[in-house]
């Protein structure tokens, strides 16, 4: 699902949090959204999944997502926020049909063997189908991202959203969680747009990067040809050393903190 | 699901079981061949006490049980606030303002009592709303917000009592919430709005669940948030008022009975609803018979008896959630 937004501006009070903001993402590839705290990646996040009033235009598939109804809307795009609330006495699989609101109407809507399809879809790809019956209060951080993840895959969506899905993981279920998005990517031509905190993790699984400081777009490119040493201490005021592995593939070694930067 | 479905089947037993025990015990003797003989017209004086006093109170007893109840559990999941219930957050002195308004002044007018309470009720929600509102609600926030605009309302309903000085008896007595006297009339004016209210609340239970994910998740699961929270706020108003219009301001029923539902059956509101529908009519019905036998010749109206029991476990709620 190709996704662009035009001239994005948003306020918080009078704060400006994004300022003018353009920016296409491509069909079916991974973009990871970087940046330092408060940089706005959240609200570009949210902007995108037509969350905020933000000034400007956003398109999906080139039509304005304000001239789309919030319930196809909602079939079309997943949305993970960064702390999911939900009763923790539901089970994985109850939260999974959640997930199928956007097929519901009033009355009804869609038949349950539809709706099951979708949830035993979600529970696969999100890794949690042996743990379907278990109640959220009875996992474990990376299994509860999982869970979530499921419910947000089981409108079956188009384009993902994910802001910062591996925030307070361990670095085992950090890389779960990313290696089940490269595999939705891959197998199910998702497109996906994340907020993400390590810029290694943007390297080994974004297709692209766009880097944000300030409100304002810094650079976009693919995330190993972006992410210099100059553009690290630049945007997070951090030095940093960029090492090859034997692989070939590129590790930021952050060093320190220049303050006053 | 096979659980669920023994835990209704007790809830329907318990609610039976409340209905029976109400329409038997009291201070007349009644037994169970009284209500066989009402079943087959033969009536005698015992069966026209079952028939024209315990019946109709019981199912007054049972549609206000229910009501608030369904009101409670509805506020806590759209406030997402286990502290919530009509009566402790305010709507039920707003209903109870226009309620006891349409009472003592226009006491002819009691078919519109009902609706007369809705606008009340809807207008302390509306209210408390806005006071509480500061970019969302907190639970503590709107109980204080509840507790001012009770406060506020409260005086109005005291004024009401002092002008009407020769009716202060039945008013106080609607003050502290009770069932005594109510028959067929009450029953007419609770039934159409509490059927339609439970009703809304069913229809409204997927929306609730939903809205349990945080405004956010809802509204890109494509819920409309402030749209289905004015709904909702309306459908527990509705039965709030419902429930004052016939018992007066009667306490914490809709507190604790939708606690002890999802402590049983869990949070998925299309399985709390109904057990709290049931355990509403449930509990109110057995309180009212303890109200109404356990001083015997005396009766207590049932609400000191449900305050007594819902307080502390208000305190108890307060120290574990907030």
């Amino acid at each position: 699902m190709n996704v662009e937004a035009k001239h994005i501006s948003y306020y918080a009070g009078k704060k400006p949090i994004l300022t003018d903001i353009s920016v296409k993402f491509e069909t079916g590839r991974i973009t990871a959204i970087l940046g330092p705290n408060g940089a706005g990646k959240s609200t570009l996040l949210r902007g995108i999944a037509n969350l905020i009033d933000y000034k400007g235009d956003i398109f999906l598939d080139n039509t304005d997502i304000k001239d789309i109804k919030r319930k196809i809307f909602a079939q079309k795009v997943g949305f993970l926020p960064q702390h999911l609330e939900a009763p923790k006495d539901l089970t994985v699989e109850e939260l999974a049909f959640y997930g199928r609101h956007p097929y519901r109407s009033f009355f009804g809507g869609e038949d349950e063997k539809t709706a099951k399809k979708a949830v035993e879809f979600a529970l696969h790809s999100a890794k949690v189908f042996h743990l379907r019956n278990r109640r959220l209060k009875d996992l474990s951080g990376g299994e509860r991202q999982r869970a979530n993840l499921a419910m947000t895959l089981s409108g079956t969506p188009a384009l993902l959203l994910l802001d910062e899905p591996t925030t307070y993981l361990d670095i085992s279920h950090q890389l779960e969680v990313m290696e089940i998005v490269k595999e939705l990517n891959f197998k199910n031509n998702i497109t996906v747009i994340m907020v993400l905190h390590d810029l290694n993790h943007a390297i080994r699984y974004a297709d692209s990067a766009v880097i944000i400081k300030s409100g304002e777009i810094y650079k976009t490119g693919k995330p190993a040809e972006i992410l210099t040493k100059e553009t690290i201490l630049k945007v997070f005021g951090v030095d940093s050393e960029i090492v090859k592995t034997a692989g070939g593939e590129s590790v930021i070694v952050a060093k320190k903190p220049i303050f006053g930067k | 699901m096979k659980k669920d479905f023994l835990y209704f089947i007790g809830f329907v037993i318990l609610a039976v079981g409340g209905f029976f025990i109400s329409i038997l015990l009291g201070s007349a003797e009644i037994t169970f061949n009284n209500v066989i003989n009402l079943y087959y017209g033969e009536v005698g004086t015992k069966e026209q006490i079952l028939l024209n006093i315990r019946l109709p109170r019981t199912i007054v007893a049972a549609l206000v049980g229910m009501s608030l109840a369904v009101s409670g559990g509805v506020l806590q999941g759209i406030m997402k606030n286990p502290l919530a219930d009509p009566h402790i957050i305010g709507i039920s002195s707003g209903a109870g303002l226009c309620g006891i308004f349409v009472l003592l002044s226009y006491p002819e007018a009691i078919n519109f009592v009902t609706p007369i309470a809705f606008i009340g009720a809807m207008g302390a929600a509306v209210l408390i709303y806005i006071l509480a509102y500061k970019g969302g609600i907190r639970p503590v926030r709107m109980i204080l917000a509840g507790v001012a605009v009770s406060a506020f309302l409260g005086a109005g309903i005291s004024a009401m009592l002092i002008f009407y000085s020769d009716r202060a008896q039945s008013a106080l007595l609607f003050m502290v919430g009770g069932l005594s006297a109510r028959s067929w009339p009450h029953v007419e004016i609770i039934l159409p709005y509490a059927a339609l209210g439970i009703f809304f609340a069913i229809l409204g239970a997927r929306t609730l669940n939903i809205l349990q994910l945080g405004d956010e998740s809802a509204k890109s699961l494509g819920v409309s948030v402030e749209k289905s929270r004015l709904f909702l706020t309306a459908t527990a108003a509705l039965l709030a008022a419902s429930a004052v219009s016939v018992a007066g301001l009667l306490g914490f029923i809709g507190l604790i009975v939708p606690h002890a539902a999802r402590l049983l059956i869990g949070s998925d509101f299309k399985k709390l609803i109904p057990a709290s529908a049931l355990l509403g009519a449930a509990t109110l019905t057995i309180a009212d018979t303890v109200a109404r036998v356990a001083f015997s010749p005396t009766e207590l109206p049932v609400g000191i008896l449900t305050a007594i029991l819902g307080a502390p476990f208000f305190l108890y709620l307060l120290r574990r959630e907030v």
